[in-house]
């Protein structure tokens, strides 16, 4: 495996240096550094359990980390307090992959919520953000639905509408197409590349969906053993010699990647 | 057993410190005037008119019992015409805060923990938290205020509807004079005997809040857990709520 060394670059809005993060005395993510540049669109792939949604939850600062710094926006987000770190947060969005909707309200109340707290609006150019946002997700005339009676797909559409809809510098997406059909996660990602070339949103785009990701990523962080495995563009990847990141993107059960989950009776997969 | 005992007494120490702290961020809110206003009256609503009807059937029972019980004891004694003032300071004292602290913590109380475990379970909490808005703020302030209000209310209303079972009672039996019943209560019933009653609801209205969501916001990230949850809360509510009356019963009513 190829350690990842991270150039510093003058336009990075994301910086992790050293990063760890520890439930207990199980170590989850060790010595994780990278840079996201602004405006750019940065994955995250690995296997399942590898530690993806936690890297954001730790960008987001969500959890605290265990050692390590994390850098957004010029801001250092660890020894923060939950209210220095809200200033930074309010520059950030994030879908979470159950979309993870306030299931009290509908679902124009869950678009608007963050802009009612913001003040800065009228209700009435609340209301035309909402009904703006509809429409991008193709949702329009699904306002006064309940999140429960929405499907899957359709409540993770909202979930990244109520991110975009405040407009924030970084968007983290937590599986954005996982469990979608293909013309939806398609889409989703369209959005995605919108993003970054209309408004020069900067993404960080967690999956393990791999062509999905290759299709709009700028670069890609491929997380293995808890540790960053290789860091580069989509093409370089593909031409990788590393057996681990060549084993990840053709899918084969057979390399250095250990894929196997003990089954009773059951020895090897051939 | 000495091992139990000491697991028990850290993890005792443990919680009680948890909802200190929570508590204590709780009120560092308020005084910064973080208290949501539609939240706060919805809150109020389910604490308060929601659980009327339980809190009033469970209190007119309740006082209807005691002027029974008063009725037959004081008959020993010929003082049949003072049941009403020994149902009026009983409940006032200790049975009208304490009944409808237990029964507001079972019904709203458990509600508030379901409600907070679900969001913390489906990452709602967490979503806030990404949303920049300050889940104690938004969520347990709210909660907080509308106990402390609504709670006092309703024993209030707890200590009168079980008055007034009472004397249901006492038109129904023949032993116990109605007109007795009810002129007997001012003359007899002192101001603080009320007061006290209403302090107590205000200490264990702070309990129910603070346990409640306490147990909802650190409930482990699975569905079973927030049924755990919501037993624990309403079992350590009921513990303590009997634990601070002892303490406040002392503290309120010297001998």
């Amino acid at each position: 495996m190829t350690e990842a060394m991270p150039v510093k670059h003058n336009d990075a809005i994301i910086r992790v240096e050293s990063l760890g993060y520890q439930v207990e005395d199980t170590a989850i993510l060790t010595g994780i550094s990278f840079e996201v540049l602004t405006g750019e669109v940065f994955g995250v792939m690995g296997m399942s359990g590898s530690g993806k949604s936690t890297l954001l939850r730790c960008l987001m600062g969500l959890v605290r980390t265990s050692s390590g710094a994390v850098e957004i926006d010029g801001e250092v987000m660890t020894g923060k307090t939950e209210d220095q770190l809200n200033t930074v947060r309010a520059r950030m969005g994030m879908c979470f992959q159950g979309a993870a909707l306030f299931d009290s309200m509908t679902v124009a109340e869950n678009l608007a919520f963050g802009l009612q707290r913001d003040r800065q609006l009228s209700a009435q150019e609340i209301a035309g953000r909402v009904a703006e946002h509809l429409k991008i997700i193709n949702l329009e005339g699904f306002g006064d639905y309940m999140p429960a009676d929405l499907s899957g797909g359709m409540r993770k559409r909202v979930g990244i509408a109520r991110a975009l809809i405040m407009r924030p510098k970084i968007i983290l997406y937590d599986e954005p197409t996982s469990g979608l059909d293909p013309i939806t996660a398609g889409q989703i990602n369209a959005l995605i590349s919108r993003l970054r070339d209309e408004f020069g949103t900067t993404s960080v785009v967690v999956t393990h969906e791999v062509d999905r990701l290759f299709a709009i990523a700028d670069r890609v962080l491929m997380i293995d053993r808890k540790t960053v495995a290789a860091c580069d563009t989509p093409e370089n990847l593909l031409c990788s010699e590393d057996e681990g990141v060549r084993q990840f993107i053709a899918g084969d059960i057979h390399g250095p990647i250990d894929t196997c989950v003990p089954m009773p009776g059951i020895a090897a997969v051939e | 057993m000495l091992v139990w005992v000491g697991r028990s007494l850290i993890a005792l120490t443990r919680f009680l410190g948890a909802t200190f702290t929570l508590n204590n961020r709780v009120v560092a809110g308020i005084l910064r005037g973080r208290a949501e206003y539609n939240t706060t009256v919805t809150q109020m609503a389910h604490v308060g008119v929601n659980s009327l009807p339980i809190v009033a059937v469970t209190m007119l029972f309740s006082g209807m019992v005691l002027a029974y019980h008063a009725a037959v004891q004081a008959g020993k004694l010929g003082a049949t015409s003072l049941v009403g003032w020994l149902v009026a300071e009983t409940l006032c004292r200790e049975l009208g805060p304490v009944l409808t602290s237990i029964v507001i913590s079972a019904r709203a109380g458990s509600a508030m923990t379901a409600e907070l475990g679900t969001m913390k379970v489906t990452e709602q909490i967490d979503a806030l938290r990404a949303m920049a808005v300050n889940p104690i703020d938004y969520l347990v302030v709210p909660r907080y205020l509308a106990c402390l209000v609504m709670v006092p209310i309703m024993v209030l209303i707890g200590d009168t509807t079980g008055v007034i079972g009472g004397y249901v009672l006492a038109v129904l039996a023949p032993d116990i004079n109605q007109i007795a019943y009810l002129s007997n209560i001012p003359g007899n019933l002192e101001l603080w005997t009320v007061i006290a009653g209403i302090l107590k609801s205000v200490a264990f209205a702070v309990i129910i809040a603070i346990v409640s969501c306490y147990e909802g916001l650190s409930c482990k990230m699975a569905s079973v857990e927030v049924g755990r949850a919501t037993t624990r809360s309403v079992v350590y509510c009921i513990m303590l709520i009997y634990a601070a009356n002892l303490i406040l019963t002392t503290l309120l009513f010297p001998s």
